[in-house]
């Protein structure tokens, strides 16, 4: 070989598809191949194959390499019609952006702008669909029409679901904050069926999942429920831990809702009483205007229920806790369902009524004290 | 019968020079065979077919210790491309079909007919191996991943990790599509071979890095020259 450039876009993508399939570790031969493709004047000869698999390669293995993942996304997002491009591509690309941690909005937009037209969707398999919505939630890129156009898909076959696609769909649902009751309600006898091939990961992720959506199903949760995390508890992690202690709270608002094991209930209150507090300048800020509008705030509460609020007053008898939300509590400024759940059971377990503060409300303000406490004061009613 | 129209005119060519058909000719059907089995439209084929079909894959396989690494190599590729085509279609086929009849024969029940004729094709070219160049070597590995079968040889050992060396031996001559189909039939076959992945890797890696922008680099560079005068 004389040099890359004999190199096909198919070479390209059989060889490092091989590599990633077969585990083999090679962090030079992907460098070469990336800086070689990063090199070339334009990406017109790779097929959506080619382009899926190498991208999907250089995530599987690990390979981080940010100038290759932008080029790629560039290249798609510039290309006039993604109509040669199978489901199968899509599902690839989305997943290896996610799990390479690659940002591209203006990719995640094309692909939903592209599905959401499709007038038909019947080529999308449960794996692919779940590892779209999968890839999507976890690259926080929120687009509900393409969740609800992929959802009302999957409706249609739920039993064709295998427990990671079931647990990873409807897990991504939920921390988006798209919260499609019927969508939960469809798949319940679906998760019921596999919940013993769930590992502790999945059941973790499907237990949160329902307890922010709200939908209670008892012939889902009930003591088969227990008996599977039972099974699982020395598995869950502090993650976990913390899921399953907010499913605890959640079946706590249903009134009457099941128990955890006891060992297990123990270990999951513990887990999540022991989060550290995150102050930020932010929070630290909106405390210290709440101070000077007469209000004594305490800070770093911890609720009854484990939940720890960033500011807790008193106005007009009633408890208000203040939550000071930054970028990480929205997508698109919509609450994520992690900022939903909290503030749903904060509401009704510890009886304190949520005042959120956003970030761009408060940015917004800049350095002008008074209009701070203006705000404050009119979102807490005091006005 | 590079003229013959149609998978049965090729057959029949091929079944009634059978007695003098050369290695070269009988690998040239195969490979020929292919492109008919995938234009093929379906239909009945004439009774004959399936007997002579029969009658010419043994004949290959008994002749095989005659034959050369290109017709092995050759043969190989063409039938796991063939038994690629035919193995989900054949089966819901219509009786008497070619698709049907070629199912049958080169795949058969629980795939016996398949590794039977790939241990054979095994046996053959491992006492050969030597005379295989870089390209035949990845076309019968690969054909081994198109027909996602590895044959075990004698002493046990996948005959993956005895090509592997060979390949090893010989790697400066491969280029890159023998890279890339072989490296994806190890990949598809689930039977990596970490010293062959490792030299594979380190050639690619000591290639030329001339990516495209050398060349018109080179040419803004003379332009520059020349118009400074």
């Amino acid at each position: 070989m004389k040099d890359l450039r004999q190199f096909l876009p198919q070479h390209l993508s059989n060889i490092v598809w091989s590599y990633a399939t077969s585990g083999e570790s090679h962090p030079q031969l992907y460098r070469k191949f990336g800086d070689h493709i990063v090199g070339m004047k334009d990406l017109g000869l790779f097929k959506p194959q080619e382009l899926s698999n190498i991208i999907w390669a250089f995530a599987t293995a690990g390979e981080s390499n940010p100038k290759l993942f932008s080029k790629f996304g560039n290249h798609i997002v510039a290309m006039r019609d993604l109509g040669a491009f199978l489901p199968q591509h899509f599902s690839n690309i989305v997943w290896s952006y996610a799990t390479a941690g690659e940002s591209h909005p203006q990719l995640y937009n094309k692909l939903t702008n592209h599905i959401v037209a499709m007038k038909d969707s019947s080529g999308f398999k449960p794996q692919e669909l779940s590892n779209i919505i999968w890839a999507f939630a976890t690259a926080g890129e929120s687009h509900p029409l393409l969740f609800q156009k992929l959802a009302d898909v999957a409706i249609a076959r739920s039993n064709n679901f295998n427990s990671q696609g079931i647990a990873n769909f409807l897990w991504a649902h939920a921390a988006v904050g798209i919260i499609d009751q019927h969508l939960f309600t469809i798949f319940a006898p679906a998760v019921k069926s596999v919940l013993g091939q769930f590992n502790s990961q999945n059941v973790a992720n499907i237990a949160w999942a329902y307890a922010v959506a709200n939908v209670n199903d008892p012939s889902l949760f009930n003591a088969d429920f227990d008996d599977v995390c039972q099974a699982r508890a020395n598995d869950f992690g502090m993650e976990g831990y913390f899921q399953l202690h907010q499913w605890q709270l959640w079946q706590d608002e249903l009134k009457p809702g099941i128990n955890l094991p006891p060992a297990l209930h123990k270990n999951c209150r513990q887990a999540f009483d022991l989060r550290l507090p995150q102050p930020s300048r932010l929070q630290d800020d909106v405390v210290s205007v709440l101070s000077s509008i007469g209000l004594r705030p305490e800070e770093e509460v911890l609720t009854a229920s484990g939940y720890r609020l960033d500011a807790l007053v008193e106005v007009n008898d009633m408890k208000v806790g203040i939550e000071v939300d930054g970028p990480s509590h929205f997508i698109n400024r919509d609450a994520t369902g992690s900022t939903l759940l909290k503030r749903r059971q904060v509401s009704t377990l510890d009886d304190i009524c949520i005042v959120s503060v956003p970030y761009w409300d408060w940015n917004k303000l800049g350095k002008d004290r008074v209009k701070k406490q203006q705000y404050l004061r009119s979102k807490l009613g005091l006005v | 019968m590079r003229q013959c129209n149609t998978a049965e005119d090729l057959v029949q060519v091929a079944y009634d020079h059978l007695d003098t058909i050369s290695p070269r000719g009988i690998a040239a059907f195969w490979s020929l065979l292919v492109k008919h089995v995938q234009n093929h439209r379906g239909g009945n084929s004439r009774a004959q077919l399936n007997e002579q079909l029969d009658a010419i894959l043994c004949n290959t396989l008994e002749n095989m210790k005659r034959y050369s690494h290109i017709d092995i190599s050759t043969i190989a590729i063409s039938l796991a491309k063939i038994m690629k085509q035919v193995e989900s279609r054949g089966q819901r086929a219509a009786t008497g079909s070619l698709h049907r009849n070629l199912h049958l024969l080169l795949v058969g029940v629980n795939s016996e007919s398949k590794h039977y004729i790939f241990s054979q094709i095994s046996m053959h070219a491992i006492p050969i191996l030597y005379t295989f160049d870089a390209r035949c070597l990845s076309n019968l590995i690969n054909s081994f991943g198109h027909a996602e079968y590895v044959p075990k040889v004698e002493d046990g050992r996948s005959i993956l990790d005895i090509l592997a060396l060979e390949v090893m031996s010989k790697l400066h001559h491969f280029n890159s599509q023998d890279l890339s189909n072989m490296l994806w039939s190890y990949a598809k076959l689930e039977s990596s071979n970490s010293s062959l992945f490792t030299a594979v890797g380190d050639s690619i890696v000591d290639t030329n890095d001339l990516s495209e922008s050398w060349p018109q680099a080179l040419s803004n560079i003379a332009w520059a020259y020349a118009t400074a005068g």
